[in-house]
């Protein structure tokens, strides 16, 4: 059943690439990409599918694995299905971090400005709950709902006093989005992403012998410290790097776990691999949606459509966990 | 056109006039002396506006737009935009100053007709004709060299679209001898995203841009985007959106400004697309 369900996301995500490449507000036929990626010299097919379509393809890709992949270790590590990446205050100090670039004027000197110091907003909410909430699963969420509302403060702050244009900066920013990412947010983000996966993926064990406990984990040698370190450190690395390319995108960390939990069981090393699949083709197939979903022949941001999808699904998982609460 | 509400105004020369838009604070700077402006906005002060408006805000007071200023400071005339607080509007009636309201002017008939009203509303009728008359014949030397073709030009907003014809940004434009291929006839903006927008045919000459002002206020956007650089260019420009924002005479000089840069990005060669 493992084996299918990978298999099943790895399907639905190669689906999603090959229509992330395909759809958008030009129509071209795989026989002009085609023909377009082959021809020497310029040409609109290869300039629209290589310098925008495919870095948006790979950062939806890079984003989406890694909130589902983040959700599903999370859900593991605080033993909370509502868990998902926003609930340490990760991205909540990514959101502050890059706002703060925007409201300084920092963006508009420095390209790379705004998701530089959202990795470091990341980095330092992760610190600042690790610091905090180490002592136990509990204090470790009130730690991050603390950092979560400090992140979120700071933001408001900036909106308060920025100017018209840097407040219009900071609102695009927040909602969330891959649309005309460039190489150079890929590139940004490329390096530290798979560092978090892999310091994520060796959570795997320690979460297994969690669920039994964390008194029965302690006594089968894991070092519970220790794994919320290095799950915290993994989750800041890749949604930190994740967030301050593409902004705040919600609900997929939440969602992608509780999609293949019913497929894989309730180990949770068992629902990495496939949530962070499944994560992956959720961003982009939401992404080719909000391609087709236009108002005012606009585009509906990643983020706001993702919530809009997303909350639905909250309220779902609420009211299956009163019923099924002792 | 301009608007007056409120009480009616006591004198008729007001002497202490007081700013509360960034569009009015840039007409009163340029109508009154500096001891007659009581305040302009915090706005005013920025070097996007215009640097030599911007140096002389700088030796005025501020303010805020609050109305707790304005009932403070008890101007003999509040200048205020259309988005101005209705409560700044309805105490400041209360209190008995007169507040003017100036509608966005959008084309140089507006910003002449507003000119004139201001300048008589300030007692400085002389001042504005001379102004009126510095812009008309600005853009009477331009229409007089103006290219034999129109320069193909959109101005794109980074992201949204490109700017309408219902604008001042495309009436500047005009009387520099463009022309908005692709503008919708009635809008201030169409909806253009970057896709759309690389697959224009024919593809225009230059590609505007607005531009952050000095000092860096705008966030990041994608003017800079690899794919519109490999498609436009050197022919991409940069304008100063606060100086297409505000219809004031000195946007015949933004029309000079522009012809000059458009006709040299003219003369380099045509990359990217076919």
């Amino acid at each position: 059943m493992r084996a299918a369900i990978t298999l099943i996301s790895a399907a639905a995500l190669a689906v999603a690439v090959v229509l992330s490449i395909l759809v958008g507000s030009v129509w071209m036929s795989p026989r002009d990409i085609l023909h377009g990626l082959t021809t020497p010299g310029p040409d609109l097919a290869s300039l629209i599918v290589l310098d925008l379509r495919a870095p948006r393809t790979l950062l939806g890709l890079l984003v989406g694995a890694t909130l589902g992949l983040s959700g599903a270790v999370l859900q593991g590590l605080l033993r909370n299905p509502l868990a998902d990446p926003g609930l340490l205050g990760v991205s909540s100090g990514a959101a502050f971090g890059a706002v703060a670039a925007i409201y300084y004027g920092l963006a508009s000197h420095f390209f790379f400005a705004a998701p530089l110091l959202g990795m470091v907003g990341a980095l330092a909410a992760a610190g600042l709950t690790y610091a905090f909430g180490r002592g136990g699963t509990l204090s470790m969420i009130l730690a991050g709902a603390a950092v979560s509302g400090l992140g979120g403060a700071g933001v408001s702050l900036a909106l308060n006093f920025a100017p018209i244009n840097a407040a219009y900066e900071i609102m695009t920013w927040l909602q969330g989005s891959i649309t005309d990412k460039t190489w150079d947010h890929v590139k940004l983000a490329l390096p530290l992403i798979p560092l978090g996966w892999t310091a994520l993926g060796f959570t795997g064990r320690g979460l297994d012998a969690l669920a039994l406990g964390e008194v029965q984990a302690a006594s089968l040698g894991v070092s519970l410290n220790r794994l919320r370190l290095v799950a915290l450190i993994g989750v800041a690395l890749s949604v930190g790097a994740a967030t301050a390319a593409a902004g705040a995108i919600g609900f997929v960390g939440l969602v992608a776990p509780h999609l293949v939990r019913p497929f894989v069981g309730h180990q949770p090393r068992r629902t990495l691999l496939p949530s962070a699949l499944f994560g992956a083709a959720l961003v982009l197939l939401a992404d080719v949606a909000s391609r087709l979903l236009r108002y005012n022949g606009e585009e509906i941001k990643l983020g706001v459509l993702t919530s809009l999808v997303g909350t639905p699904f909250f309220f779902w998982l609420v009211l299956r966990l009163r019923r099924t609460a002792p | 056109m301009a608007l007056l509400a409120g009480a009616a105004i006591a004198a008729p020369k007001p002497m202490r006039v007081m700013s509360v838009n960034q569009c009015a604070d840039q007409l009163i700077m340029l109508l009154l002396p500096p001891d007659r402006i009581a305040s302009v906005t915090y706005l005013g002060r920025r070097a996007a506006v215009t640097p030599a408006l911007a140096a002389k805000a700088r030796g005025l007071k501020a303010n805020q737009g609050l109305t707790e200023q304005a009932l403070t400071d008890r101007p003999d005339l509040i200048v205020a935009g259309l988005y101005t607080t209705t409560t700044l509007r309805t105490l400041a009636k209360r209190a008995g100053i007169p507040v003017m309201e100036l509608e966005p002017a959008e084309d140089f008939d507006a910003i002449r007709a507003q000119t004139l009203r201001l300048g008589e509303a300030l007692g400085q009728q002389a001042r504005a004709r001379s102004l009126v008359a510095r812009m008309d014949a600005t853009l009477a030397e331009l229409k007089r060299t103006a290219p034999p073709q129109p320069i193909k030009a959109i101005g794109w907003t980074g992201g949204r679209g490109v700017v309408g014809r219902r604008s001042l940004f495309d009436a500047i434009l005009t009387a520099a001898g463009g022309y908005n291929p692709v503008a919708d006839q009635d809008a201030f903006e169409r909806t253009l995203d970057l896709e759309q927008l690389l697959s224009l045919k024919p593809q225009p000459d230059v590609l505007l841009y607005a531009s952050g002002e000095p000092g860096g206020l705008a966030g990041p956007d994608n003017t800079r985007h690899p794919a519109l650089v490999r498609a436009y260019g050197p022919r991409r420009l940069s304008y100063r959106q606060d100086a297409y924002q505000c219809g004031t005479p000195l946007a015949a000089d933004e029309a000079v400004a522009l012809r000059r840069s458009m006709l040299a990005a003219m003369r380099l060669p045509k990359v990217g697309l076919p």
